[in-house]
C-alpha cells in the first residue's frame, strides 16, 4: 500500500500567509526515521518560526495536527487522537506517536492551517485530510506446536499438567480457549482444565502450562464427586490445539495440533529414589551421568530440581532429559573426580500426577505441616570409580 | 539462609534506581542475573505491566509480570492536573486503543487502581500481541479525560522476586516463571501473591518499602472445606488487608473459592502459615478482585468472581468465624454472602470513594466499560 494519498481542500492560500500557491502543505508518513513519524511539509519558514515560538498547549497542537485511527468512514470527534509528541523538525511539523503505528493500519491525519499561530480565522476551509498507512507486513503463519510434554502417549488418570511447546513466541491473548480435550468419539470433555486468567508462560512465551483442574483430580472432594476426573482409565483421548491461537505477530498457527494418548489407572504413589538407577561414569572423564526412573517425571521440574554435588558443593554442568522424561542426563563442566558424590533432589520434583518424594498428591495432609517454605533437599549418594588410567 | 544482593545506581537526570539484584534462597538457588534497568534515564523499563497497587502516599506499585519484578513509581506531575475522581467511560477499551494508535482487540487491560488522593482511575494495559507488545499506563480523571502516563524520566525503584530454586548451578536458564496475581500495600510492606508455571503452589511475599529486600516468601496453607484437606497447593488469587479486632489480617480469595483469614503478623519469611477458611463460596469459580467498604455503619467485603458474579459479604462475623475444618458437602458454607445481581461482567474492581466502587465491566458486544457504581 502506498505510504499516503493526498486530499487537498480548496482555499488553502488564504489560511496561511506568505506561502506560494503552487506548493501546498504535504502530509507524509516517514518510515526512514527511527520510528515512523507524520510530517507536514511545504510550510513557509516564517510560519514555522512563529509556531516554534508559540508554545502551543497539547490541545492546541491536536487542533493543528490531529492523527487518529481511521474508523472506516467519516472521522468523528468520538475517536480520541493518537497520543504522541509534536515538534518542528527542520522544514516540517512532526508528530511522533507514543507507540509505533501498526503496519497495515490506516490513520487519518488532519492538518488545519487556520490553527497556525497568526493565521486568520479562516474556518475549516484550509483543512487537509489524508489517510496514511505503513505497508502491511506480508507474513504467512509459521508458528506451530513443536511438542507436548509428557512425551509418552500413556498418561495416568490423575495427570496434573501438560506443557505445550511452541516453535516461536505466542501472543498475549488467552490460551485455554484454544485447547480442547476430545474423547474417543470426538466429543469434547467438559471443563478438564483449571480456568486461570494468569496464564502460565515461560519468559519468552514459547511454553504454555495447562493444569488439569486439581479439584477434579483429587478424590472425594466436591468437583470430583460431581464431575469425576476428566480422564477415565482404559480410554483414549486427543488433546487438540487450535490453529486459531495467535502467535506474537497476531497470526494463527500454521496448523492445528493433535496428540492422542491412552489413560491408565491413577498413580498415587510417592516418588521413591531407591527405584532410580544411577550410572556414574569413570573419574577423569567428562562423560555424562545418567539417572533412569521407572516412570516419567515432570519435564519442567526435571530441568530444575535435580543436581549433582560433591562434598556438598554443587557441580556445574548441562542437563538433558530423554526417553520420554524417564532419563536425566548430566554432563559436568569439569572432569569427574573419583569418590563419593551426591545426587541432589529438591523436594518439588514431581511425577506426572504431582506425586513427590515421600508425599503423594492424594495424601490427606490435614495432620501434617511441611517444615518450611525452603525446598527440602533429598540426597542420593553415588560413587565415581577411579578411571582405567588411575 | 540467604544472601542479599543490593545495588544502587545513580542515573543521569538524578533518577535513582534501587535494584534488588537477586536473592539466594539457599545454597541451591541461582543468583539473579537480570541486569538493572539501563542507565538511560528513560524511566522504568517494563517488559509487561500487570497488577497495580497504590500506597497511601500515592506511590504506584506496578508488577512486571514478564520479569517477576515490581516497580514503585513516583507518578510526579502525572498524578496532578486532572479533575478529581473518575467518570464513567463507555467502551473505554476502544478509546484507550485509539489513543495508543490501535484497535481494542490489540490491547489487553491488566488492572485498575484508584489513586488514594486524587481518586483518578489508573488502568494498566498491554498494547500489541506478543514480542512487540508494550506496556502502557493510563489515567482517567473526574471529567472522563484519558491520558497516557508518560514513563520517560519517571522516578522509580524496582524489586525483583527471588529466582526459582535450581539444583544445577549454571544450567540453562529455567523456563519457570512466577506470575504476580495481586498486590496490596499494608503498614509499610508490599504484599505480593504469585503463582508458578511449574509448581502448583501458593506463595505470598512481603517487600518492605522503600525496597531493601524481598523476603523468601511465605507458603500459605489453608484448610479447604470443599476439598477436605489442606490445600497448600491452591494459589491465592486476590487478597485485601483488613483489621479484625484491631489486628491486621489478610482476607485472601483462593481458587474454588475459599475465603481465608491470616493474621498479618504470622506472615514471616520462610514460615509456613495455616490460615483459617471462613467461607466456601462455591466451586468452579475464581475470585478476581475484592475491596472492603463501609455502609450504614457496617463493613462489607465486595468480591468479583469469574463465574459467580459479584458477592457482598458482611465482615462482622469474620473475627468470630470458626474455621471450616471438615468437608463442606453443600456448594457453599461458612460466613454468608449476598449475590449482587445488578453488577454484571465485572473484571476489575476498586474502591472509588466512600459511596462508590469503580469497575471495569464487560458489556454488550464485548466492550469494556468503566463504571462508577454505588456501593451495594
Amino acid at each position: 500500500m502506498p505510504a499516503a494519498s493526498f486530499v487537498l481542500a480548496a482555499g488553502l492560500a488564504g489560511a496561511c500567509s506568505g506561502r506560494a500557491a503552487d506548493s501546498p502543505p504535504r502530509i507524509t508518513l516517514r518510515t526512514d526515521t527511527p520510528a515512523p513519524v507524520v510530517d507536514v511539509t511545504g510550510l513557509p519558514r516564517a510560519d514555522l518560526e512563529r509556531l516554534a515560538g508559540a508554545s502551543l498547549t497539547p490541545e492546541q497542537w491536536i487542533r493543528l495536527l490531529r492523527v487518529e485511527v481511521s474508523s472506516g468512514g467519516e472521522t468523528t470527534s468520538a475517536v480520541p487522537p493518537v497520543a504522541g509528541s509534536y515538534a518542528i523538525a527542520g522544514e516540517a511539523i512532526r508528530f511522533t506517536p507514543l507507540f509505533p503505528l501498526d503496519p497495515g493500519r490506516q490513520y487519518t491525519v488532519v492538518f488545519d492551517p487556520s490553527r497556525m499561530p497568526g493565521a486568520r480565522d479562516g474556518g475549516t476551509g484550509g483543512r487537509i485530510e489524508t489517510v496514511v498507512s505503513r505497508p502491511a507486513e506480508a507474513r504467512a503463519p509459521s508458528t506451530h506446536v513443536e511438542r507436548v510434554y509428557p512425551t509418552l502417549d500413556v498418561l495416568p488418570e490423575n495427570q496434573l499438567r501438560m506443557y505445550i511447546q511452541f516453535s516461536a513466541p505466542m501472543g498475549l491473548r488467552g490460551g485455554l480457549d484454544h485447547v480442547r480435550l476430545l474423547d474417543e468419539r470426538g466429543n469434547e470433555v467438559v471443563d478438564p482444565f483449571l480456568p486461570l486468567d494468569a496464564e502460565f508462560w515461560n519468559a519468552d512465551r514459547t511454553r504454555y502450562t495447562v493444569f488439569f483442574d486439581p479439584g477434579r483430580v483429587k478424590r472425594g472432594i466436591l468437583p470430583n464427586k460431581e464431575m469425576g476426573r476428566a480422564l477415565e482409565p482404559g480410554r483414549r483421548y486427543t488433546l487438540v490445539v487450535s490453529s486459531e491461537w495467535s502467535d506474537a505477530y497476531g497470526l494463527p498457527l500454521k496448523s492445528s495440533f493433535a496428540r492422542e494418548f491412552r489413560v491408565t489407572s491413577a498413580d498415587e504413589r510417592p516418588l521413591d529414589t531407591g527405584a532410580w538407577r544411577i550410572e556414574p561414569p569413570d573419574a577423569g572423564s567428562s562423560a555424562p551421568l545418567t539417572v533412569s526412573f521407572p516412570e516419567p517425571l515432570d519435564h519442567g521440574l526435571l530441568m530444575r530440581a535435580l543436581g549433582v554435588s560433591r562434598g556438598g558443593a554443587p557441580l556445574a554442568g548441562e542437563i538433558r532429559v530423554e526417553d520420554a522424561e524417564r532419563r536425566w542426563i548430566f554432563t559436568p563442566r569439569d572432569p569427574w573426580g573419583a569418590g563419593d558424590h551426591e545426587l541432589v533432589v529438591l523436594s518439588f520434583l514431581e511425577d506426572l500426577a504431582g506425586n513427590r518424594i515421600g508425599r503423594a498428591f492424594e495424601v490427606d495432609a490435614f495432620d501434617r505441616v511441611d517444615k518450611g517454605a525452603e525446598p527440602e533437599r533429598h540426597i542420593v549418594p553415588f560413587r565415581v570409580a577411579p578411571g582405567p588410567g588411575s | 539462609m540467604y544472601r542479599k544482593g543490593f545495588e544502587v545506581a545513580a542515573l543521569a537526570g538524578a533518577v535513582l534506581v534501587l535494584g534488588w539484584a537477586g536473592l539466594e534462597t539457599g545454597l541451591w538457588a541461582e543468583r539473579g542475573q537480570q541486569p538493572l534497568p539501563a542507565a538511560s534515564g528513560n524511566g522504568p523499563g517494563f517488559r509487561a505491566i500487570g497488577p497495580l497497587a497504590f500506597a497511601p502516599d500515592g506511590t504506584l506499585f506496578a508488577a512486571d509480570t514478564q520479569s517477576a519484578a515490581i516497580f514503585a513509581l513516583d507518578l510526579g506531575s502525572s498524578a496532578t492536573g486532572g479533575a478529581p475522581g473518575a467518570k464513567n467511560v463507555a467502551a473505554v477499551d476502544q478509546k484507550i486503543a485509539a489513543i495508543l494508535g490501535t484497535e481494542a482487540r490489540e490491547i489487553l487491560v491488566t488492572d485498575l487502581a484508584v489513586h488514594p488522593k486524587t481518586r483518578n482511575a489508573y488502568i494498566s494495559v498491554m498494547r500489541g500481541q506478543g514480542a512487540d507488545a508494550r506496556p502502557a499506563l493510563l489515567r482517567i480523571d473526574g471529567a472522563g479525560a484519558i491520558d497516557v502516563v508518560r514513563m520517560e524520566g519517571m522516578k522509580f525503584s524496582r524489586a525483583e522476586l527471588p529466582n526459582a530454586p535450581q539444583a544445577t548451578p549454571g544450567a540453562r536458564r529455567s523456563p519457570r516463571t512466577d506470575s504476580i496475581t495481586d498486590m496490596a500495600f499494608v503498614d509499610g510492606r508490599l504484599l505480593v501473591a504469585g503463582l508458578s508455571n511449574e509448581e502448583f503452589a501458593s506463595k505470598l511475599r512481603a517487600i518492605s518499602y522503600p525496597f531493601a529486600g524481598v523476603d523468601n516468601g511465605t507458603s500459605v496453607e489453608i484448610y479447604h472445606g470443599n476439598h477436605g484437606q489442606f490445600e497448600t497447593r491452591s494459589p491465592v488469587y486476590t487478597f485485601v488487608p483488613y483489621r479484625l479486632d484491631g489486628t491486621p489480617h489478610l482476607i485472601a480469595g483462593y481458587l474454588c473459592t475459599p475465603l481465608v483469614k491470616f493474621p498479618l503478623a504470622s506472615l514471616k519469611a520462610g514460615a509456613k502459615v495455616t490460615g483459617t477458611t471462613i467461607a466456601e463460596l462455591g466451586n468452579r469459580n475464581r475470585p478476581l478482585d475484592m475491596i472492603v467498604y463501609k455502609k450504614d455503619g457496617q463493613e462489607f467485603l465486595l468480591m468479583a468472581n469469574n463465574s459467580r458474579g459479584v458477592m457482598k459479604i458482611p465482615t462482622a462475623s469474620f473475627t468470630s468465624a470458626q474455621g471450616i475444618t471438615s468437608r463442606v458437602e453443600s456448594e457453599t458454607g461458612g460466613v454468608g454472602f449476598e449475590p449482587v445481581a445488578h453488577m454484571k461482567g465485572v473484571e476489575q474492581l476498586d474502591l472509588l470513594d466512600d459511596t462508590h466502587t469503580i469497575v471495569l465491566a464487560r458489556g454488550e458486544g464485548g466492550v469494556l466499560n468503566l463504571e462508577a457504581v454505588p456501593l451495594p
